[in-house]
């Protein structure tokens, strides 16, 4: 019997003709792996209670808490609608590295594409922001059937071009920002990571929860060049002529180092980091999503 | 001094190797890939903090590698080191030149219609025309009998015309005097170069007990160089070694076994040789043999000699590159039947029961057949008186009762003129009577006092005990054929009275319990045998055995060698002398030797001891050398020395051990080339450079293994 195609092998998945299709290969897939169904409805979230004032509805009134304090509370929701989730996409020219066949941009669109599948089967808002060193597209959150067709066809159509100015950009979105919510950032974070963490933690202080998806290609964390090579830069003028062998273990080095100062950072501001190369298996995000979602 | 040489010069060219690496890391210097890269910033700063570091050991690992292929594309080339060649400082200087010239007979041999011989004057030709004015020089031949040069010369045209005047040798030589002469030689020149070379086909003979040492006179600053004319892959060298005769002596008209040793030296494998065999110029007999390398074949002939006397005979081998050695002459020495007078004390009416019986048939086993090597005749002791004991050469004498004083003087003088006895006792036999008659008397005719007749009814079958081994009359029974003598039962001998053996009778055969058997001892220049039993079967079952036949033969044999006869027969190696022997009594004051060419050379006799003798040196030509004593013919067969046969080369090792430490080179010459000496054996050096090819591959190794 030949072996079903993993769909969570960025590889394999590149096969596949439309994002669309990907995205649902890659929910199904893991879904159809759960044993329980990670789809949990709810409706309201309860926020505060708050005293009566005149002109509130009577129905939002707390009957227990008048049992309680003989005063009328009223409950109030932060949301009363499902999750708000915004989908920040990196779209520089360094996402545009491919080192085979999936570019880092291709893989956070997959897991762009996917993420945003799984939640509006949950009927979660999603909200799509594709940027460089400025905003490219934005799509508001949404929960309609046909607003994850529109979603990824701004993934598709997205070129990953430009400069990265990840830090600016982050202060800018979370300005824009006016309601609280998810905002999973998808980035190769190459960018000046003081910046990078001030700008999420903007987004923190927004009350947004954050969950960082740094993406990064396997040549980029193994650096497995073996010739001489001249390296040019993909976002600016800079080029360097090098012998890999020679530098490989300090550049490895100052890799671990990067991803260890953003991983530390996030723990730190309480925000969610997670590192994926173009390698790994897409079903990590959704899992990290749903392990979130759940708890 | 010294430089540096390359054995294959044509892998130099791989040195261009060298540059491999030099090349291939400016190729893809220019071949640089480009590779659009995300984290550009991060490559820099490494590129800023580790890469000059690491460019430095990549640079030096490019020198080894480089390096490496240098010594590799080198070692292939085989460099040699050859020290102490000569600087230019060195070249005007005066010369001193001893030429040593092998004239040995291995020279003849010749390949291509060219003889070596011919070469080593050609290459003595060419090193005495490179004289220069300053120079001096000598010729020294391995074999000369002319007087040794007493200085060096000057004279070029001189000493070649010496090289011209010296000849090739039909002998073997050696080179301790011609060594020694010229290091005496050069000892006295004031020349600051001084140099023996030695022209030579390396065969090993000349060098046989040369040790460079062990010369008299030696100088350490004496440059020697070799020079061999040996031609590579000579086809090898036949001869013979040795010609034997199975059962001497050789009586005219009996058939005799002649077996040829023939030896193939080196070379291939040969077949179907023809051997041929003549004598006085008449071919007898010819086989075809085969002759594996390195190998001694023995070829064996029936011949029958029709004429007594010396015989001129040859055997001849199909010819080869030295042709010289080819023909191997012999003379063989051909007598009459031999002449046995069987005096029998016991006649009787049938021939079987006779004393002699099987003494007759012993002498002349084939006598109905074909002539045998012994004419025997049998007679009573009446007749025998009334005979001439001079026409006889062995008298036989079994079971006689009594002899007459005549007849006892009579044989007595026979025999102390040479003629043989043999006495066989019996039952007729008096010990007492014998013992007075015959060894208590001047005139001694049995070689030991008798005693008791022992009677040894039911003695057992014995095997007779053997007590003088190289002694001719047991020379059938050394070895296997000792079974000849077992089983053989004596029931009666006579006994010897003990103490009684005189110094010259040696006891040849005993019992097992030590009565002896058979005796031999001397009368005069005669020789006499004693049989303490009968000669038939009454006594003793000896004559039923398969022993008794060959006991007998070679009995008679022995009796009727005569010591005293000339030596005019004789076989030589050159340059052994012919030596010529006549007895005292012979009256002649000189020979005359007749060489191969027809030239007569008188020679005067010498008394020495009971003999006359004269010895000829110049026996240096292979061929027959005839002798003339008087009215006496006879004959010398001269042939080469067999050590000159022997074409094997004296490996160079074996060559340097002989010289020690001592410098020394080696040159192998080719015709019309320059003799260009080499001095020592260069140094090889491509096995260090394996060697340190080897370290730099290890360093590399572990260096690369590092920048990995």
């Amino acid at each position: 019997m030949a072996d079903k195609p993993n769909y969570f092998d960025p590889v394999t998945l590149s096969k596949i003709s439309t994002l669309l299709l990907r995205a649902r290969y890659v929910v199904e897939g893991l879904i159809s792996g759960l044993h329980t169904s990670p789809y949990k409805g709810f409706s309201v979230e309860f926020s505060e209670h708050r005293q009566y004032t005149p002109g509130d509805e009577i129905r939002h009134i707390d009957w227990k808490a008048y049992g309680k304090f003989d005063r009328y509370f009223i409950k109030e929701y932060e949301e009363e609608t499902n999750l708000r989730c915004y989908l920040l996409v990196d779209a520089s020219a360094s996402m545009g590295y491919r080192s085979a066949t999936v570019s880092k941009f291709d893989y956070t669109a997959y897991l762009a594409a996917a993420l945003a599948y799984v939640m509006l089967n949950q009927q979660d808002l999603v909200g799509l922001v594709t940027f460089g060193d400025g905003i490219r597209r934005q799509l508001p959150p949404r929960n309609n059937p046909r607003h994850l067709r529109t979603v990824i066809e701004s993934l598709e159509q997205t070129v990953p071009t430009g400069e990265t100015a990840l830090g600016r950009m982050l202060h800018h979105i979370a300005s824009q920002l006016k309601r609280r919510g998810l905002v999973i950032v998808l980035s190769d974070l190459l960018d000046d990571p003081d910046e990078v963490m001030q700008g999420l933690r903007h987004l923190r202080y927004q009350r947004h929860e954050v969950l960082v998806f740094h993406v990064l290609d396997y040549d980029e964390v193994e650096f497995p060049f073996t010739q001489l090579t001249e390296f040019e830069d993909l976002e600016e003028e800079l080029r360097v002529i090098t012998d890999p062998r020679a530098i490989k273990e300090d550049y490895q080095q100052q890799i671990k180092e990067f991803i260890g100062g953003y991983e530390r950072m996030c723990r730190r501001y309480d925000i969610d980091y997670t590192l994926f190369n173009t390698r790994t298996p897409l079903d990590k995000g959704l899992l990290k999503y749903l392990a979130w979602r759940g708890a | 001094m010294g430089w540096l040489g390359f054995l294959n010069p044509a892998f130099l060219w791989g040195a261009f190797a060298a540059s491999l690496p030099v090349i291939i890391h400016l190729i893809n210097r220019r071949k640089a890939r480009v590779v659009r890269f995300p984290a550009v910033q991060f490559v820099l700063r490494s590129e800023r903090r580790v890469a000059r570091r690491y460019r430095l050991k990549q640079w030096l690992l490019l020198a080894l590698r480089t390096l490496l292929l240098f010594l590799l594309t080198t070692a292939l080339a085989e460099p040699v080191l050859q020290l102490g060649e000569e600087s230019p400082a060195e070249i005007d200087q005066p010369r001193a030149l001893a030429l040593i010239l092998d004239n040995s007979l291995s020279l003849a041999y010749q390949t291509e219609g060219t003889t070596r011989w011919e070469l080593a004057r050609e290459a003595a030709g060419i090193v005495l025309r490179e004289l220069r004015p300053q120079d001096q020089g000598v010729v020294l031949p391995l074999i000369s009998t002319a007087e040794p040069p007493q200085a060096l010369s000057s004279d070029r045209e001189l000493l070649l015309q010496h090289v011209t005047n010296v000849s090739l040798e039909y002998s073997a030589g050696g080179f301790v005097a011609p060594f020694q002469q010229a290091y005496s030689l050069l000892k006295a020149s004031s020349a600051s170069k001084k140099e023996i070379l030695v022209i030579t086909d390396m065969t090993r003979t000349p060098w046989v007990g040369f040790e460079l040492g062990a010369l008299k006179v030696i100088d350490s600053q004496v440059r020697v160089t070799v020079v061999s004319v040996g031609t590579a892959g000579a086809s090898g060298n036949t001869a013979v070694r040795e010609i034997r005769v199975e059962h001497p002596p050789v009586v005219a008209g009996v058939r005799t076994k002649l077996t040829a040793s023939v030896a193939h030296f080196g070379g291939d494998d040969r077949s179907r040789v023809p051997v041929q065999l003549s004598a006085d110029g008449r071919v007898l007999e010819q086989r075809l043999i085969d002759l594996p390398h390195g190998t001694t074949v023995d070829v064996s002939f029936d011949a029958i000699f029709e004429q007594a006397g010396y015989r001129a005979a040859s055997v001849k081998l199909a010819s080869d590159a030295l042709p010289i050695d080819d023909t191997f002459y012999f003379t063989i020495s051909v007598r009459k039947p031999l002449r046995a007078l069987v005096i029998d004390g016991d006649p009787r009416t049938t021939l079987v029961a006779s004393e002699t019986f099987y003494l007759m048939h012993a002498l002349n086993p084939e006598r109905a057949a074909r002539p045998g090597p012994v004419q025997p005749r049998v007679v009573p002791l009446e007749e025998a008186e009334g005979l001439q004991l001079g026409d006889f050469d062995v008298i036989l004498l079994a079971n006689i009762r009594a002899l007459s004083p005549s007849f006892r003087a009579r044989l007595h003088e026979f025999a102390t003129r040479g003629g043989g006895l043999w006495w066989f006792l019996g039952h007729l036999v008096d010990p007492a009577a014998y013992n007075r008659d015959l060894f208590d008397t001047p005139t001694r005719l049995l070689p030991a006092r008798l005693g008791l007749r022992l009677d040894r009814e039911g003695a057992h079958p014995v095997t007779l005990r053997l007590h003088e081994r190289s002694h001719p009359v047991l020379e059938p029974f050394i070895g296997q054929g000792q079974d000849a003598l077992a089983g053989v039962r004596v029931r009666r001998l006579f006994s010897l009275e003990s103490g009684s053996l005189p110094p010259t009778t040696q006891v040849l055969l005993s019992l097992p319990d030590g009565h002896p058997l058979l005796l031999a001892g001397s009368v005069g220049r005669g020789r006499v045998l004693l049989l303490t039993s009968t000669a038939d079967a009454d006594w003793n079952e000896l004559p039923v055995t398969t022993g008794y036949l060959p006991l007998v033969q070679t009995g008679i044999a022995y009796l009727a060698e005569r010591e005293e006869q000339a030596h005019l027969g004789t076989d030589v190696r050159i340059p052994d002398p012919i030596r010529i022997r006549l007895p005292a009594e012979r009256k002649e004051g000189s020979v005359t030797v007749t060489d191969p060419q027809g030239k007569e050379s008188r020679l005067r006799l010498e008394e020495q001891n009971a003999w006359r003798e004269a010895q000829y040196a110049e026996a240096l030509q292979p061929g027959f050398y005839r002798l003339r004593a008087g009215a006496e013919q006879g004959l010398a067969a001269v042939n080469p020395p067999w050590e000159e046969s022997d074409i094997t080369s004296i490996p160079w090792e074996e060559l340097r051990e002989k010289f020690g430490g001592a410098p020394l080179a080696y040159v192998r010459w080719e015709r019309g080339q320059r003799v260009q000496p080499v001095l020592n054996e260069p140094m090889a050096l491509a096995g260090w450079f394996l060697l340190g090819l080897l370290a730099l591959a290890l360093v590399e190794g572990v260096f690369a293994n590092r920048l990995r």
